[in-house]
C-alpha cells in the first residue's frame, strides 16, 4: 500500500537580525522543545525537516506533516532563547507546496 | 503570489494587553521586535493618560510612529457606531503597513478588599483607559464583575489557588465583561512549571467555556523577546484546549473595542457636567 503524506512548509524568520544562530543549534532547540511538550512519539510523527536556511537573513523553511502543523507552531512560539541568546522565531508563511515556500523566501530576500 | 508586505490580512492584527513600562525604555529594540511581529496595540501597565501623552510627544517616539488611542481616533475621524469605528481603525493600521503602534494607558488593581478597590477605582477611573482587577479573593472579584469601571478580570495560570468559579463566570457573562488570561507561564522552561500552567489553564477554560463568557489572551511579557503576535498566542492557547477558531476575537478585536469605548468616554470633548462622584 502506498501512503502519500501531506506535508506543510513553514517559512520562518529568526529575530533579532544580528548575530544569528547557526542551523544546527536551531534544529536541536526545536527537536528538544518538541520532545518536551509532545514526547518522542509525537516528534517522530511530525517528520520535521529543515531546508533553505540562510544564516545572513535568518530565514528558512521547516517541513512537517500536515497533522503536526499546529504542534510545530506551538513549539516555534515557545522558543525564547537559543544557547544563551534571546531570540524569537516567527512563522511567516505556511503552504503545502515547496516551490511556493521557496518563492516566498526569494521575495523576502529581494525585499531586504 | 502575494507581496510579503500585503500577505497578512486584517485577521492577524495583534494586541499585547499587559505590557510593563520597562519594555518601552529601549524604543529602538521595541520597534525592531514589534515591527516584524506586527503588534500594533499595547496596553502599558502603570502608564496613565499623562504618561502616554508625554511619551508620544517626545522626538524619539515620533521616529517610531508611536501614538495614543485618542490621537488615532482623531486622525481617522470619530464615529459613533463602535463596530464601524473599530473597522476604520483596523483599516487605518493596515493601510499604514502595520507601522503604527498605539499605546493605551492601563492599571491593574491588586486590592484585597472591596473597600480598597472602591476607593482606588474612584481615584483612578479618569486617569486610565483600561482598568483590570487581579486578586485571589473571590468576593472582590464578584464585586468587580458587576462594576462598570472595571474592564477585565485578570487570571494568572501559575496562581496557586484557582480564584474563579462558575458563579463568577455567569456574572461576567451577565455584565458583558472579559476574562484576561495571562499565557506567559506557557513559555516557562521548567517542566513542572509548564505542566502546572497547562493543568490550571485547562480548568479555567473549561469554566469559561461552560458559560460562554468572553475572554482575551495576553502574554504579559517581561522583555521584548517574550512578545508574541496574535497567531502565535492563538497556537499557544491550543495547549489549554482553546480551539483555534474560538480565540479569533481574543487577540485583537475585543481589546480594541474596549479601548475605543473607554478612550471616547475619557476624551475631554465628550465630558459633560453631571453628578460628581465622591472620592
Amino acid at each position: 500500500m502506498v501512503v502519500i503524506t501531506r506535508d506543510r512548509y513553514v517559512v520562518f524568520q529568526v529575530l533579532p537580525n544580528e548575530d544569528l544562530p547557526i542551523l544546527l543549534s536551531i534544529k536541536s532547540k526545536i527537536w528538544d522543545e518538541y520532545q518536551t511538550i509532545f514526547g518522542i512519539s509525537g516528534t517522530t510523527g511530525a517528520g520535521l525537516f529543515f531546508d533553505n536556511y540562510k544564516e545572513e537573513e535568518g530565514t528558512g523553511i521547516i517541513r512537517c506533516d500536515h497533522k503536526a502543523l499546529s504542534n510545530l507552531m506551538v513549539i516555534l512560539s515557545r522558543i525564547t532563547n537559543i544557547g544563551d541568546k534571546d531570540v524569537i522565531l516567527i512563522p511567516l508563511y505556511t503552504t503545502g507546496l515547496v516551490n511556493k515556500a521557496k518563492r516566498y523566501l526569494k521575495l523576502l530576500e529581494s525585499k531586504s | 503570489m502575494k507581496d510579503p508586505e500585503a500577505f497578512m490580512s486584517d485577521s492577524v492584527l495583534s494586541c499585547e494587553n499587559y505590557v510593563s513600562a520597562d519594555i518601552l525604555r529601549n524604543l529602538k529594540l521595541f520597534s525592531d521586535i514589534v515591527k516584524p511581529l506586527r503588534i500594533n496595540l499595547f496596553s502599558v501597565d502603570g502608564f496613565n493618560l499623562g504618561n502616554v501623552n508625554e511619551l508620544i510627544t517626545s522626538e524619539e517616539a515620533k521616529k517610531y510612529s508611536i501614538t495614543s488611542m485618542v490621537e488615532m481616533c482623531k486622525t481617522v475621524g470619530v464615529k459613533f457606531d463602535l463596530i464601524d469605528f473599530k473597522q476604520t481603525i483596523k483599516d487605518a493600521i493596515i493601510s499604514a503597513k502595520f507601522d503604527t503602534h498605539i499605546l493605551i494607558s492601563r492599571k491593574t488593581l491588586e486590592e484585597d478588599s472591596i473597600e480598597n478597590l472602591k476607593r482606588k477605582l474612584s481615584e483612578l477611573r479618569n486617569e486610565y483607559e483600561i482598568i483590570a482587577v487581579k486578586t485571589d479573593d473571590i468576593k472582590v472579584l464578584k464585586w468587580a464583575a458587576h462594576d462598570r469601571r472595571v474592564d477585565y478580570i485578570t487570571v494568572d495560570l501559575i496562581s496557586s489557588n484557582l480564584q474563579i468559579d462558575k458563579a463568577l463566570c455567569s456574572l461576567m457573562k451577565q455584565h458583558n465583561k472579559c476574562f484576561e488570561l495571562i499565557l506567559s507561564p506557557l513559555l516557562l522552561s521548567d517542566n513542572k512549571g509548564i505542566s502546572v500552567a497547562i493543568r490550571s489553564g485547562k480548568k479555567i477554560f473549561k469554566l469559561i467555556s461552560s458559560t460562554n463568557t468572553q475572554f482575551i489572551l495576553t502574554m504579559k511579557p517581561e522583555s521584548c523577546y517574550k512578545l508574541r503576535n496574535g497567531i502565535q498566542i492563538r497556537y499557544l492557547a491550543q495547549l489549554l484546549d482553546i480551539p483555534f477558531n474560538r480565540s479569533k476575537m481574543s487577540v485583537f478585536d475585543n481589546q480594541l473595542l474596549i479601548a475605543l469605548k473607554n478612550a471616547m468616554k475619557l476624551d475631554k470633548s465628550n465630558l459633560v457636567n453631571g453628578i460628581k462622584e465622591d472620592s
